[in-house]
């Protein structure tokens, strides 16, 4: 197999003395659409952080491209991987079209021209793709949670990486939007083999678009198979303590669960 | 309204620049003497010979030049702190090196230091070593694994800040008469008793500071989405910290260390750039260095003269100027910052 696009090698993370992520092994090759599920403070969020290397391992180490990431100058990082954190606290009236034109930052220098064709161009694509070009010229601050969110992501397009990783991207949705997100995600993960990561609470989402699930309890991935293999009634009792019906959809093939209220 | 503040171009930028060339050609022109410009220009190197050209090249222009440095300073710093601290509220002073210059001064003033250095005056120094003094103890409190966290740089600079206040307040209270009121009047700001000399000393600071702050003006703007997007995209963010953090204090230092804790500058003219051509950051720090030296020019001549021949402290007018013109903006335009919730 050639280079795999994402190598994850016996990875830790400690936070102090406190082992956040053990020993964790992963292996993306390019255009896998992943999605990361387990339950709260498992460490999801962890691992993203430490794949887009804000935060270093403890132990191991993590391959893009076959390069480690700790060797890698940062704006070339940039150049290949981009992120749509949880949330971004924004206390400046940027206009939607500059917040989002600031994205281009691994691309541009002082010398750079914010007026540039190019870079218009595109800006004003990521904001087709987003649904977000109605929003060019409000302030950032004015936006719903789900518009503020859809104008993250457009901000991360710009950067024009193969790799995406997201940290809940949909939580302030409503269903429309969430399904809208997931299908333009999946629609860039076809046309142009872009790799995502998705971190994800909702099963049945990541059930329906992403090839493979990843599951991370108490710091360690203890399970990673396809959502067939993942979303099923004992994995998802014995991570998530709860019981759920479960079942596989008629339109689409792919399993769903609905919790029936009772906890184990 | 403002349309001729085009949002997103360079040309944004023009009339800032405008407002600074009007104060360039307006403010020497008053005072309270009227003088003949011509005359004064062509007598220009013989001050002794010529009234005119005394007042306007030996009380007036030193003067002015140091209004400029030092507004231009304060903005630009100002605009810097807030993307630093990640706060609109953050000011030059927020992190104490105004106290703590404030407190060098103080000292200096009460035991009648009477050192000289390279021509610098013992308040000067004393004033820039407190500013000095300050960062570095800030910067050592607030470390951690190589980070500079915001919350704790902002607790520890508040924190000190009050702390040498409250010594400020002791030394003014054990002092005499003639002690207090040179304490007073240094701790309002001013630009008078100046020479050339003075201002051409703090201009390598100043003129360093400027450039490597404009240099990491880009990675400023990213910082103000905060450490991890900003990380994301490529800022080298411990580094930009660090850097722009000790640019920034070293220009407000230079500056407080002659003119004294000149207050508002560095919260308002960033704001009303911010207001006008938006809050992105290489555009508003070039404008806050244009808007920055021409608001303080305008308001140190309306210090000289508004009750001729007596003079107000320049920073008591820059509050009286700044602060009824800021509300008036800040409600007008509060809409562009309001959150929905």
């Amino acid at each position: 197999m050639s280079t795999a696009e994402i190598q994850v090698k016996h990875l830790s993370v400690a936070y102090g003395k406190k082992n956040v992520l053990h020993n964790i092994d992963i292996s993306i090759a390019k255009g896998e659409f992943i999605g990361i599920v387990g339950p709260n403070g498992s460490g999801k969020s962890t691992l993203i952080k430490a794949i887009s290397a804000f935060l270093k391992p403890s132990f191991g180490k993590i391959l893009l491209q076959g390069n480690d990431t700790q060797n890698i100058k940062r704006e070339e990082m940039a150049r290949m991987l981009s992120v749509v954190p949880q949330h971004i606290n924004i206390h400046f009236p940027y206009r939607v079209y500059d917040f989002v034109a600031m994205g281009r930052h691994p691309y541009q220098s002082i010398f750079s021209l914010t007026d540039d064709k190019e870079e218009k161009k595109h800006v004003n694509k990521a904001l087709e793709i987003t649904d977000t070009k109605h929003l060019a010229n409000r302030s950032v601050l004015q936006l719903s949670g789900g518009e503020k969110q859809r104008v993250i992501l457009a901000a991360a397009l710009v950067q024009d990486a193969s790799i995406l990783l997201l940290d809940e991207p949909t939580a302030s949705f409503d269903l429309h939007y969430q399904i809208e997100t997931y299908n333009t995600l999946k629609k860039l993960n076809q046309d142009q083999q872009l790799t995502i990561l998705a971190v994800t609470h909702d099963l049945n989402i990541g059930s329906l678009f992403c090839d493979r699930l990843l599951m991370i309890s108490e710091g360690r991935l203890v399970a990673d198979g396809t959502p067939d293999e993942i979303v099923t009634p004992e994995m998802i009792e014995k991570y998530y303590k709860i019981k759920i019906d479960h079942g596989i959809s008629e339109n689409t093939g792919r399993p769903f669960i609905v919790p029936t209220g009772k906890e184990v | 309204m403002f349309t001729i503040f085009k949002k997103g171009s360079v040309w944004g930028l023009l009339p800032f620049v405008i407002f600074f060339l009007l104060a360039v050609l307006i403010c020497p022109m008053i005072g309270s003497v009227n003088i003949n410009i011509w005359d004064a220009i062509s007598n220009m190197g013989n001050n002794s010979e010529s009234l005119d050209a005394s007042i306007l090249f030996i009380t007036r222009m030193p003067r002015l030049l140091l209004a400029g440095l030092t507004g231009a300073a304060l903005a630009l710093a100002g605009a810097t702190f807030q993307a630093l601290l990640r706060n609109p509220l953050a000011t030059p002073y927020t992190l104490g090196v105004s106290s703590g210059g404030s407190l060098g001064a103080v000292l200096a003033i009460k035991f009648g230091l009477d050192i000289s250095l390279f021509g610098f005056s013992d308040i000067a120094i004393f004033s820039f070593i407190g500013a000095g003094g300050t960062v570095a103890l800030v910067f050592l409190l607030s470390k951690s694994k190589g980070q500079l966290p915001t919350p704790i740089l902002l607790l520890a600079g508040v924190s000190l800040s009050f702390f040498f206040s409250a010594m400020i307040l002791f030394v003014h209270y054990i002092s005499d008469f003639t002690e207090s009121y040179k304490m007073m009047r240094w701790l309002m700001g001013g630009l008078n008793v100046i020479e050339y000399g003075e201002i051409i000393r703090i201009l390598p600071f100043w003129f360093i500071s400027i450039v490597l702050l404009l240099y990491k003006a880009r990675d400023l703007d990213q910082l103000t989405l905060g450490h991890y997007i900003a990380w994301s995209r490529g800022v080298n963010v411990a580094r930009t910290l660090k850097l722009s953090y000790f640019a920034a204090s070293m220009l407000t230092a230079s500056v407080v260390s002659i003119a004294g804790p000149i207050g508002f500058v560095g919260l308002i003219v960033p704001h009303t750039i911010r207001f006008l051509i938006g809050p992105s950051y290489p555009r508003l720090m070039v404008a806050s260095i244009f808007a920055g030296a021409g608001f303080l020019m305008f308001c140190d001549t309306f210090a000289r003269v508004i009750i001729a021949p007596t003079e107000i402290p320049v920073g008591i007018l820059t509050a009286l100027i700044g602060g009824p013109f800021f509300i008036i903006l800040l409600f007008k335009e509060k809409g562009k910052l309001s959150y929905e919730e």
